[in-house]
């Protein structure tokens, strides 16, 4: 066993063998979320408040598989036992949090960046206000930055309690912060512009959360990684 | 685009299969084509005088009669046949193979062609409001709205590759879904009686129907419209689950006239209730002409769908080279075909020639084109593996397992 911890090389072939693993459990839960998604883009243009409901919907399945996955990949792994068969394979801890970091992060980033890539082509093809392009992107980010939180939390801790507050919090918190960017000035001042308008703060805010996701999942990453022991 | 070129080379496929495969080609392509002739027809159409580019002063009622007909089944079949072979996909290649091969056939044309064609009919509608003088009411306006600065641009359409997109989705729904059970729903369909299916499933499509105007529009928007998944969805459904139950055609044999000749009758109510000069935004039909006009839409574009599913499989159950030319290029005539039929349509606006002749020669110059450029520039080339498939060489043996 220490042995393998203390491999220098990460075990690629088992890596992706428990990535795989990962996204074929959470196969029936990606076809629900995408499902979600579908329909509540499909009841965006019925009015105006189907579009709110519609968005607000998007964002929630979004938010709501990020949660999940974690919830499947991780404290279902400590609570089901199944972490005792993933230690009997030739995996150090860094294999494992490689594992899980690769894992997680491609099932929420890819819909992720089709959120975006959709969001922005709608708005800038669609009659809607194209000033909506930067608020729009910060908090599109802003809900990356959150899922790293969890994630980061999730991993360090293992535990449901700890991942269920972190949770909670960052969504209650999400209101405060649109509520924020959509009363700057700079920002959500411009939301009813025709054209695109992106301002220093907007950048400013941008790199924030970039560095933000950047710290989370390479400081996890690392400190996980020098662990030892899977417990 | 579903072409089964690779049904022939796997020797899996029994014949029954191939030869189920002919005509739910042959109808497909006909669907297609069916495409062209129908949109050429909204140019002479008084109905859709004041919304149509371009909009003729030769004009027929005849002519709406017609081309609303055709509207109500047209697509609802071409979504059967796509459901059908969406379903021989995940039985040949599961369902990885299947997304992955309509991402290739679908979606990547969709997103190739749709720029294009936008900017062929963007180019063509700029040299129309500089040349044309009998120009269409909408034309007019847009001529108008040019000459006035800060004008705000028109909605984004995915025009008439709309299916493309609405296809896309309903092939990600088709994995999504099949984590769901359907064992129950799926033998209550398979024992379903003829009578009962033709009176209940068309009552499934109305709360779709009930979101939309009549007669139902494209969903060529970019966000997803919830009524084409309840309406062009259940069709899909339909083609989905048709692929598992090997008779279900041939059941509704014996009532194919009675249903076309229903149809009719359905469609002179329908008729009757529909406005005579559309207008944008809508007016909305008052109760109960609303559900009148829904369940006529409903019935007849299952009935009719059913009707040219049936004769289908009686008149065009046959391998030719004709026939599989005319089903190889009509994915890629259709892709072209509204900015070439646009382009003839305002060179003819001027001309003083009868209704007929302007038809015929904007479907006729449309189809040459597309079949020409089928040959010349799709039929081998990466463009043609891209939407029907490389092509292989039939040998003897299977040539004459066709014919057979």
């Amino acid at each position: 066993m220490n042995s393998i911890a203390n491999r220098a090389v990460l075990n690629m072939p088992v890596i992706k063998q428990l990535v795989y693993k990962d996204w074929y459990l959470n196969r029936k839960l990606l076809a629900v979320y995408v499902g979600g998604g579908i329909f509540s883009l499909s009841i965006i243009s019925l009015g105006e408040w189907q579009f709110f409901m519609g968005a607000i919907m998007f964002i929630t399945m979004l938010v709501a598989m990020g949660n999940h996955q974690l919830s499947v990949t991780m404290i279902n792994e400590r609570k089901e036992q199944t972490l005792a068969f993933v230690m009997s394979l030739p995996v150090s801890p860094a294999d494992y949090a490689m594992a899980k970091f690769l894992s997680n992060m491609v099932l929420f980033f890819v819909p992720w960046s089709l959120l975006v890539l959709a969001t922005t082509i709608v708005i800038l093809l669609t009659p809607l206000p194209d000033g909506l392009v930067a608020f729009t992107l910060l908090v599109c980010v802003l809900i990356a930055v959150n899922h790293c939180i969890c994630w980061a939390v999730t991993m360090a801790t293992e535990t449901e309690g700890s991942f269920l507050l972190v949770m909670i919090g960052l969504n209650c918190l999400l209101n405060p912060a649109l509520y924020l960017l959509a009363r700057s000035p700079n920002i959500g001042g411009h939301n009813l512009n025709g054209d695109v308008v992106w301002t220093t703060t907007a950048t400013l805010v941008l790199l924030c959360e970039i560095l933000a996701i950047v710290l989370l999942l390479v400081g996890t990453l690392y400190f996980r990684s020098r662990k030892k022991v899977f417990y | 685009m579903y072409s089964t070129e690779h049904s022939h080379a796997n020797k899996m496929v029994r014949p029954y299969e191939i030869e189920r495969l002919h005509y739910l080609d042959n109808l497909r392509a006909l669907a297609m084509i069916g495409g062209v002739f129908f949109h050429a027809m909204l140019a002479y159409s008084p109905a859709l005088h004041n919304l149509w580019l371009t909009a003729d002063r030769e004009q027929s009622v005849f002519i709406d009669i017609v081309a609303w007909f055709s509207h109500l089944f047209r697509m609802p079949l071409f979504f059967v046949i796509a459901g059908f072979f969406v379903a021989y996909l995940v039985s040949k290649r599961g369902m990885r193979g299947m997304l992955f091969n309509r991402t290739k056939r679908v979606l990547l044309p969709f997103i190739i062609f749709l720029p294009l064609c936008l900017w062929a009919i963007v180019a063509s509608l700029m040299s129309a409001v500089a040349t044309v003088e009998y120009k269409s009411p909408f034309l007019q306006m847009v001529a108008q709205a040019m000459a006035t600065p800060g004008t705000p641009p028109p909605p984004f359409s995915t025009m008439h590759l709309w299916f493309l997109y609405n296809l896309m989705f309903f092939c990600v729904l088709t994995w999504v879904f099949s984590y769901i059970n359907w064992s129950r729903l799926y033998k209550l369909f398979s024992a379903i009686k003829p009578l009962p299916f033709v009176l209940l499933f068309p009552l499934l499509l109305i709360p779709g129907l009930l979101l939309v105007e009549s007669p139902f529009p494209a969903p060529d928007k970019l966000l997803p419209q919830l009524w084409a998944f309840g309406f062009f969805g259940l069709f899909f459904a339909l083609g989905y689950w048709i692929f598992s139950t090997q008779d279900f055609i041939d059941r509704f044999q014996p009532y194919c006239i009675a249903l076309f000749v229903a149809s009719l009758i359905l469609y002179a109510a329908y008729y009757f209730y529909i406005p005579k000069e559309f207008t944008f935004p809508s007016t909305p039909f008052e109760f109960p002409q609303n559900i009148i006009v829904k369940l006529c839409e409903a019935y007849i574009s299952v009935w009719m769908t059913l009707v040219c599913l049936v004769a289908g499989k009686r008149y065009v159950n046959s391998h030719s080279r004709t026939m599989r030319f005319f089903s190889d290029s009509s994915y890629w005539i259709y892709i072209i075909h509204l900015p070439l039929l646009f382009a003839v349509q305002y060179q003819l606006m001027d001309k003083d020639w009868g209704l007929l002749a302007k038809y015929s020669a904007s479907v006729g110059i449309t189809l040459l084109i597309g079949a020409v450029s089928y040959l010349l520039l799709v039929r081998w080339t990466p463009i043609g593996w891209m939407l029907n498939g490389r092509k292989r060489a039939v040998n003897k043996t299977e040539t004459v397992a066709m014919k057979q």
